[in-house]
């Protein structure tokens, strides 16, 4: 218990990128234990306060149900909409089903105030935290190791767990309105870089390559990925054709 | 050597570099840099916010703002159709297009809200000065990362924290953007004379901010003028190289 609450106590040094909170991390036991629970405290207690953010805001906006009326009126009175509704009998349900889809995804796109989709965020963010730090994780030992690292999967996990830490940054969204934007990936990606060049013990430029290893790998599966995919599509399309 | 934090502040500001080594050389110089570049932020942030709050306070009712900009909507049109030869057909779909935009946006602006609104102006305003410092750190720290990696590559030897500890400071001068919105509530003060304070300020701010950043990264990086110069503009002529080749590959394989 007292291991773990200095494993939470190093997060701020962690996001100051103290040198120092890595090491420290580095050198406790079971540290990937102490990382998954960190990554899973800071996970649900961002996406708690979030919550409280995202009903805020949602408090301060008009229904959503009232402004499509408004807007679907707004249509109705234009030229073009008469004028084809008075064409084609059928256009009218047509368009007011597509209408009616499009308000249900839209908005959510743009960011609309969504306190349920706030809320399911409890489990989804220490989900999608979780899953992004053990995949960083191994590749980052990985490459490490290639590299001359010489640190243990646990030791680098526990590290790279600290690197969760610019996900505190969040806690800003206890207050609606605010927008946090890129800053915590790109924080997020140089505290990576301190957490394996610490625990790995790496100069500077093994560091560097040993943390942007890991996403131009990722980049190239993905990529491979939706190739494989295109061409599977475009065989079966052939294929049908046929 | 020890010196205060507004001996350091001033001598940054006149591109002294002996302060900057003495930063440089602190263990928490990342920590005090993001203070001054999140406490710069929220001191411009605070103004832009605090004034827009009264505004909205002031005049509560969006349809003066709808309104306003219907105006400026027909002034436009009015134009166009004196500078450029529109077809009547299109001139009035636009119109047609943009007042029923116009009208939707009215007929939302008055829906009522669940909370009432001087609470809304109020949230929106803390959202605003909030999200100042994440805007303003996300570009910062983009950039300087781009920066460092050009540095490295060109002999310096500054670790992470020292170069952003150090270039942080380039967000002093860009505390002169509190004095347009300030000069906006002298009554005497036309539009024009704000207009014309922005650009100033917006500018003298900019090449400020630009020469206390190359000096972080000189410093930071041990180098001499020339090449933090050079290790400052690198991704910039990075990216514009990268955008010629691909637009004159783009061009070729358009002709070929």
């Amino acid at each position: 218990m007292q291991d773990l609450l200095a494993a939470l106590r190093l997060c701020p040094r962690a996001l100051l990128l103290q040198d120092e909170a890595y090491l420290a991390m580095r050198e406790l036991a079971s540290p990937f234990l102490k990382g998954l629970v960190l990554l899973l405290v800071v996970g649900i207690l961002v996406s708690a306060v979030t919550i409280a953010g995202e009903t805020l805001e949602w408090a301060t906006t008009p229904d959503l149900a009232a402004m499509k009326d408004v807007v679907l009126q707004g249509l109705e009175r234009m030229d073009w909409y008469q004028k084809t509704s008075a064409n084609s009998p059928s256009f009218e349900s047509t368009f007011r089903q597509q209408y009616d889809m499009g308000w249900r995804i839209v908005p959510y796109l743009f960011g609309v105030p969504n306190p349920i989709g706030a809320a399911v965020g409890v489990i989804t963010i220490p989900l999608w935290l979780g899953v992004s730090w053990l995949l960083f994780g191994l590749l980052g030992y990985l490459f490490g190791r290639l590299l001359g690292g010489q640190a243990t999967l646990d030791q680098t996990l526990g590290c790279t767990a600290l690197a969760v830490a610019p996900q505190l940054l969040g806690l800003a969204r206890l207050l609606p309105y605010v927008e946090i934007g890129g800053a915590i990936t790109i924080w997020t990606l140089l505290c990576n870089y301190l957490a394996l060049r610490n625990a790995q013990r790496l100069s500077s430029g093994r560091a560097f390559w040993a943390t942007l290893l890991p996403f131009i790998l990722l980049i190239l599966l993905t990529l491979l990925l939706l190739g494989g995919l295109a061409a599977g599509l475009e065989l079966t399309l052939a294929g049908g054709a046929r | 050597m020890k010196i205060s934090i507004w001996q350091m502040l001033g001598d940054s500001l006149l591109l002294r570099t002996t302060s900057l080594v003495v930063l440089r050389d602190r263990s928490d110089v990342f920590q005090r840099g993001l203070l001054i570049l999140v406490a710069v932020s929220l001191v411009v942030g605070l103004v832009d916010s605090a004034i827009g709050l009264v505004r909205e306070l002031q005049d509560p009712s969006p349809t003066r703002a709808l309104e306003q900009a219907r105006a400026g909507f027909r002034q436009g049109m009015e134009q166009a159709r004196a500078t450029m030869d529109i077809p009547p057909e299109v001139q009035r779909q636009i119109e047609e297009y943009l007042e029923a935009a116009l009208d939707i946006g009215l007929a939302i602006a008055v829906l009522p809200l669940r909370i009432p609104q001087p609470a809304g102006y109020v949230l929106k305003a803390i959202g605003r000065l909030l999200s100042a410092p994440f805007d303003w750190l996300g570009r910062w720290m983009l950039y300087t990362l781009l920066v460092g990696i050009a540095a490295h590559v060109m002999g310096g030897r500054a670790s992470v924290q020292q170069l952003l500890g150090l270039t942080a400071l380039y967000a002093l001068p860009h505390l002169l953007g509190i004095i347009p919105p300030l000069l906006g509530l002298i009554p005497v003060a036309g539009p024009a004379l704000q207009v014309f304070t922005a650009v100033v300020a917006g500018m003298a701010a900019w090449i400020w901010g630009a020469l206390v950043y190359v000096a972080a990264v000189t410093v930071a990086s041990k180098f001499d003028w020339a090449r933090g110069v050079l290790a400052v503009l690198a991704p910039v002529l990075l990216l514009t190289t990268l955008a010629l080749v691909a637009a004159i590959a783009g061009l070729l394989l358009l002709l070929l």
